[in-house]
């Protein structure tokens, strides 16, 4: 049971990563994702990076972790 | 991140120690209000203590720090060349970093600061004349830079009156001109080795990541620059300053908004990205893998970036869709 569950949160996981780095890099779903309707939205996620509505609901947490990383400190080169 | 990393020749711990050592001679030498001014951090880094400057390795590493950083390119040069260009070089960046204090008005003593600058500037030349004949190209180059310094600096000028003047164009040049002194030790370096043929490739690399630097400073900042009506490119972007003469009083919920509807944060560290493997790629045949490094942690630090501001906007669109779902 708790393997098939460290699996699943694994398979979260990588379909969240595929969600930013797919976001970060494809015009096509970045564009849907700013300006598009909820439908089309879940259209998109699912199409694109193969999460249904469920799962979407099961990564929001980890992704909200990540847009707060305050850790990041904005260095700059020649700063 | 932030921190020169001397290669691990020892001879570079010793050249590096002296350049420190000379500078500290230098300020010995200055009058000794000047001399006091000098050796405080906040005089270059805007901290506001009585905090001693410990010398070039408290700057960036880029500002003073690029002998060590392209170290394997020019580590031919005997001592006594590669100290009087060092020094040179890092006097002449003091005196630039001076200039901007100065023209941004964060200078706390901006006559006292004036006459610093001038001796940091004189000095430097004095040195890169000691290391270089008039007859060198070195000169040409020193000309060429110094023109893109002053027009970097008056296009900076130009902006904060008028922010229609903030256009892709002028902050390029902007950014371009702040690198300009730095590109300078670079090119003395390169004449003096006897190796003109890799300025240009060292000089695209700093150009390149002096454009990244300056888009990661804007996009970081964007709050304290509306709040202290500092015109950025970036902000020319947004659109409660776009197309405006002068900065819009406090207007942070109104851009923040406009950044979230189209997520401009996010386009922009896409394009510091594409500065700053520009930059990488500038500097791929040379022998500088200390600079090949330093750029490509900023890579992966503005990648990070990316990470961060990407989840934030996915947040921001899904939680409403996941709620109405569920409703």
């Amino acid at each position: 049971m708790a393997a098939k569950a460290t699996q699943s949160s694994r398979e979260h996981w990588d379909k969240l990563i595929r969600l930013i780095e797919l976001a970060k890099k494809s015009r096509k779903l970045s564009n849907t994702m700013r300006h598009g309707k909820p439908s089309e939205v879940v259209a998109a996620l699912r199409e694109q990076v193969g999460l249904s509505g469920e799962e979407v609901a099961m990564i929001l947490d980890d992704l909200e972790l990540i847009a707060d990383r305050g850790s990041v400190r904005w260095w700059s080169p020649l700063g | 991140m932030g921190a020169l990393k001397l290669p691990a020749d020892p001879r570079a711990t010793r050249l590096f120690a002296e350049v420190d050592s000379r500078y500290q001679t230098f300020c010995g030498r200055l009058p000794e209000s000047l001399g006091r001014m000098a050796r405080l951090r906040r005089t270059y880094l805007g901290s506001p203590s009585d905090e001693p400057f410990k010398g070039i390795a408290d700057l960036n590493p880029v500002l003073a720090g690029t002998p060590w950083m392209f170290w394997e390119q020019f580590e031919r040069l005997d001592d006594a060349q590669f100290l009087t260009i060092a020094e040179g070089g890092a006097l002449f960046v003091l005196a630039s970093i001076l200039l901007d204090h100065i023209i941004d008005r964060q200078a706390d003593q901006p006559e006292a600061a004036t006459l610093l600058h001038q001796a940091l500037h004189t000095r430097g030349i004095e040195c890169l004349r000691a290391a270089l004949p008039a007859s060198s190209s070195f000169w040409a180059h020193f000309e060429r830079l110094s023109a893109d310094h002053l027009a970097g600096l008056s296009a900076e000028l130009d902006a904060q009156a008028d922010t229609s003047c903030m256009r892709e164009g002028t902050f390029i040049r902007m950014a371009h001109g702040k690198v300009s002194p730095i590109v300078v030790t670079l090119a003395a370096l390169a004449e003096a080795s006897g190796q003109p043929e890799v300025l240009p490739h060292i000089e695209a690399s700093l150009k390149h990541i002096a454009v990244a630097s300056q888009l990661l400073d804007d996009i970081g900042d964007w709050q304290q620059d509306i709040e202290a009506g500092h015109v950025t490119y970036f902000l020319t972007e947004v659109p409660p300053y776009r197309n405006s003469q002068a900065m819009p009083a406090h207007e942070v919920e109104a851009a923040r908004t406009a950044i979230d509807a189209d997520w401009l944060d996010v386009d922009f560290l896409n394009v510091t990205l594409d500065w700053l493997k520009k930059s990488v790629e500038a500097a791929r045949g040379l022998a500088c893998p200390g600079w090949l490094e330093y750029v490509e942690g900023y890579r992966q630090l503005t990648d990070e970036h990316l990470t961060v501001a990407v989840a934030r906007h996915l947040v921001r669109v899904l939680r409403p869709i996941v709620a109405g779902s569920a409703s």
